[in-house]
């Protein structure tokens, strides 16, 4: 948990559009994220979450400052394709995504644009579907999968080309329950079995609390930082800044303030059972 | 508006290798001005028993009665029912197709073959329903609103045929928790003023436990549980084999009541769950 | 259900079709294609339909499913075979009523092209019924890979054939639910005359615009994260290796040919 992965100095970012006015996302944004780390940026609509995590890979390079992944500027031009490799990223809409028209042919999309070789392609794409439990889906079509099972093919397809770091930009907010519990556990193994660093953008809050650490954005710049334990022990906070804390951490708050001993570290519903029942 | 199904059971594409199953013998009862709220998980046929409420879908066998006459379907006959069941689809911002929100909002009424007049009070009063100004909104373009304000214009879209019925599919689907929040206050708010009766279907349970008075439980195309939502909460286990999963409040006044704690468990919000703790606590120290 | 639309009507299998290289299979395509506009003698259309029917037979598909491959065109059919009954003249006179006649070169020309059209189709069919849209597609790539140079952008083309066999199924059922959306608020697609009619499909036709245009900008976005720089130092996972089945069947097609041609110069 030492080395940096991604660091960012100063970054600022305007949108330019052809007949408006310039838009400033993001601004004095100065952050490291570190091998092996799982962070979770929230904030409410318009905040700059998914500006930022589009620039951890290349796809957006600052207005202004500086991000440099694995020891290269996004800046420079050839420099793209080793972060893009480094640091995969899958979106919201799992349907906009899967490029074939099978669940293989899809996952080795990544490895043939990498120009991996055809029989070590046939490896890696196995060894990815059955990281996300997709074993024995290879031929199937991808339009008659669940939402969750598409989510994660298009981790598969990430996974496949071997990355340090999985940049989710809200990868579970289209999917119905069973397929956010599907999408949570593979990205939770992944983070602690797998050691890849997983930076995710998300406005649910309970899984903003699986994170090390939450960055909350407001306005395009880092309004508050740090482990989900002390970010949710301050709701007033979390209310001014136009988010909710997670229902049992915010209970807990309101039991605090009333009076009760709760200690400020109960995120669960067993963890607050388990105080009030000792 | 009393709708009723008995023995509805649909199967879709019947006498194929693809043949499914979707309904089986779904007895359902919607009293006029009542909340009801349609769970169960995706998959398990609650979309195609709300296509059967408004006409959409034709049963394969069993029938739809409203006000207790068998449905006739006449092609008049299910246009009016289209009008008096207003039915919102799942992401309906992607439905909208007008240049201006006035247009959109005014789609429905135009069908209906309304005067300029009578469209234009409908399509006022449906834009603040739903709270958006109609001066402010009603020349702008749909596709430039935000993804909650274009859900929004939606509702409104199917409100300005003035529905006896509203039934809505996952409307919070895709929000922050801010747009859900104003969703739900709206849906309340309209059930409320324009005293219809609303179905919101959701795999969300905690959406629809703070507004329905009575919950459907459905499972692999079946109604398996049929009450009041503290009553189908109070049955964790099942409800978990249905795929379902418990608000977390409920979970957790569940739980305690499993450990022996003398609590209500027909609590849902934070603000009620406080407050039985609390006087839980009290109890226990006038105990000691 | 538009789900269980499969396109075109590929029916996975492991006959002796179903197993030849997908460049192959085109290639000889194209060739039974010319070479039934070659033949003219009814000799030649036994020979062809001969080694048609052989591999109906061997693929292992039903019947019917060559069978709903016709029935589309069999309107043109109809409509060929009545414009050469009635107007081409030549031959004798078999029928006369009136100034209409018709005469033995119409009837023969017309059965000629019903033959065609029929074998032309059930061809087709028969290709794509026995090979997956994928090895099509890699198929059309690597056969127009010697004409990139003239220009002829393979790649892309391939590339736009796959997006498009992967996006259909996804329009097509948003087509429905939009389809129904606007029916639960009123809309008619089904009465009126034509004009009111097309006008009924601008509600469907801009939201399923706006939504294709959409996913194409987030596709694009989410190609180039996963490094796509277009066909260029590019490797495929599966490879098309020309085995010795598929020189031998190429071969037999082009002796085939050569003796229809045979037939038609003597």
């Amino acid at each position: 948990m030492s080395s940096q992965l991604i660091t960012v100095k100063g970054l600022k970012f305007v949108y330019e559009q052809d007949d408006r006015e310039p838009v400033t996302a993001l601004q004095n944004i100065n952050m490291e994220i570190n091998s092996g780390e799982h962070v979770a940026i929230i904030g409410p609509n318009g905040s700059g979450k998914s500006t930022l995590i589009k620039h951890f890979n290349g796809l957006l390079v600052p207005t202004a400052g500086e991000v440099i992944v694995d020891g290269l500027s996004t800046k420079v031009g050839e420099n793209c394709w080793h972060i893009r490799q480094i640091c995969g990223m899958v979106f919201q809409n799992p349907d906009n995504q899967i490029v074939a028209t099978t669940v293989e042919e899809d996952v080795a999309f990544g490895l043939e644009n990498l120009a991996v070789p055809s029989s070590e392609i046939r490896n890696r794409v196995q060894e990815a579907l059955a990281m996300v439990g997709m074993k024995g889906y290879q031929r199937h079509a991808p339009h008659l999968l669940s939402g969750g099972q598409k989510q994660r093919v298009a981790i598969a397809g990430i996974l496949a080309m071997r990355p340090r770091c999985l940049l989710l930009d809200e990868p579970t907010a289209m999917l119905d329950p069973r397929g956010k519990q599907e999408v949570n556990q593979i990205i939770k193994r992944l983070n602690q079995e797998e050691k890849i660093t997983v930076v995710r953008v998300t406005h649910f809050m309970e899984e903003a609390a699986m994170a090390d650490r939450i960055i909350v954005l407001n306005q395009g710049e880092v309004a508050l930082q740090g482990p989900p334990q002390q970010v949710f022990s301050d709701s007033r906070r979390l209310r001014e800044l136009g988010l909710e804390n997670p229902p049992i951490a915010e209970l807990a708050c309101q039991l605090r303030e009333a009076g009760l001993n709760v200690p400020t570290d109960i995120l669960t519903v067993d963890e607050l059972v388990n105080y009030l029942c000792s | 508006m009393l709708i009723e199904t008995k023995n509805l059971t649909h199967i879709y594409m019947p006498g194929t290798q693809f043949q499914v199953e979707a309904l089986k013998n779904v007895n359902i009862r919607i009293e006029p001005g009542e909340f009801v709220g349609i769970i169960g998980e995706t998959g398990s046929g609650k979309s195609t028993l709300i296509q059967h409420l408004n006409g959409l879908l034709t049963p394969t066998n069993g029938s739809i009665l409203i006000d207790g006459k068998e449905l006739e379907r006449s092609s008049a006959n299910l246009r009016r029912l289209r009008q008096r069941v207003g039915l919102l689809f799942q992401f309906p911002e992607h439905q909208l197709f007008e240049e201006t929100v006035y247009n959109d909002v005014a789609f429905g009424p135009k069908n209906m073959g309304l005067s300029e007049e009578e469209i234009a009070i409908r399509v006022r009063e449906a834009l603040s329903l739903v709270d958006m100004d109609f001066e402010q909104f009603k020349d702008r373009s749909p596709f430039e609103l935000s993804g909650g304000q274009m859900r929004r214009v939606a509702i409104a879209g199917v409100m300005a045929m003035e529905p006896e019925v509203l039934i809505l599919d996952e409307p919070t689907a895709g929000l922050d928790p801010e747009g859900r929040r104003v969703i739900l206050e709206q849906i309340k708010k309209i059930h409320h003023q324009k005293k219809l009766s609303v179905i919101l279907v959701s795999h969300s349970m905690e959406d629809v436990s703070r507004l329905a008075d009575r919950l459907y439980v459905i499972h692999q195309g079946r109604i398996v549980l049929s009450r009041t939502p503290a009553e189908v909460f109070s049955e964790r286990s099942r409800l978990e084999g249905y795929g379902l999963a418990l608000p977390p409040i409920a979970e957790l006044m569940q739980k305690l009541k499993e450990k022996g704690k003398a609590v209500r468990t027909n609590i849902f919000t934070i603000t009620e769950a406080r407050r039985e703790l609390l006087s839980l606590q009290e109890r226990r120290k006038g105990d000691v | 259900m538009s789900r269980s639309i499969t396109f075109g009507h590929y029916i996975p299998g492991d006959s002796f079709l179903h197993q030849l290289d997908p460049r192959i299979k085109l290639i000889i395509l194209i060739l039974s294609i010319a070479a039934l506009f070659l033949v003219e003698h009814l000799i030649g259309f036994i020979i062809i339909g001969g080694f048609l029917f052989f591999f109906l037979i061997t693929s292992g598909t039903p019947l019917r499913y060559f069978l709903r491959g016709v029935r589309p065109i069999l309107l043109i059919i109809l409509f060929t075979v009545v414009l050469h009954i009635f107007f081409t003249k030549g031959g004798e006179v078999l029928f006369r009523l009136g100034p209409v006649t018709i005469e033995s070169d119409g009837v023969y020309l017309a059965s000629f092209m019903a033959i065609r059209l029929i074998l032309l189709v059930l061809m087709t069919t028969l290709i794509t019924l026995t090979t997956s849209p994928l090895a099509l597609t890699d198929g059309v790539e690597y056969l127009l890979r010697p004409f990139r140079r003239l220009g002829v952008p393979a790649h892309d083309m391939a590339m736009m054939m796959t997006i498009a066999l992967r996006f259909i199924p996804t329009l097509m059922e948003e087509s429905e639910k939009i389809m129904k959306a606007q029916m639960a608020r009123g809309a008619d697609f089904s009465s009126g005359n034509i004009i009111r009619k097309a006008k009924s499909l601008v509600p469907i036709l801009v939201p399923l615009f706006v939504s294709a245009f959409r996913r194409a900008d987030e596709l694009a976005v989410a190609m180039e994260a996963r490094c796509y720089r277009g066909g260029e130092n590019r490797t495929r996972m599966r490879e098309l290796h020309v085995r010795w089945v598929d020189v031998v069947s190429l071969f037999v097609v082009l002796m085939l040919m050569c003796l229809l041609i045979y037939v038609r110069i003597s």
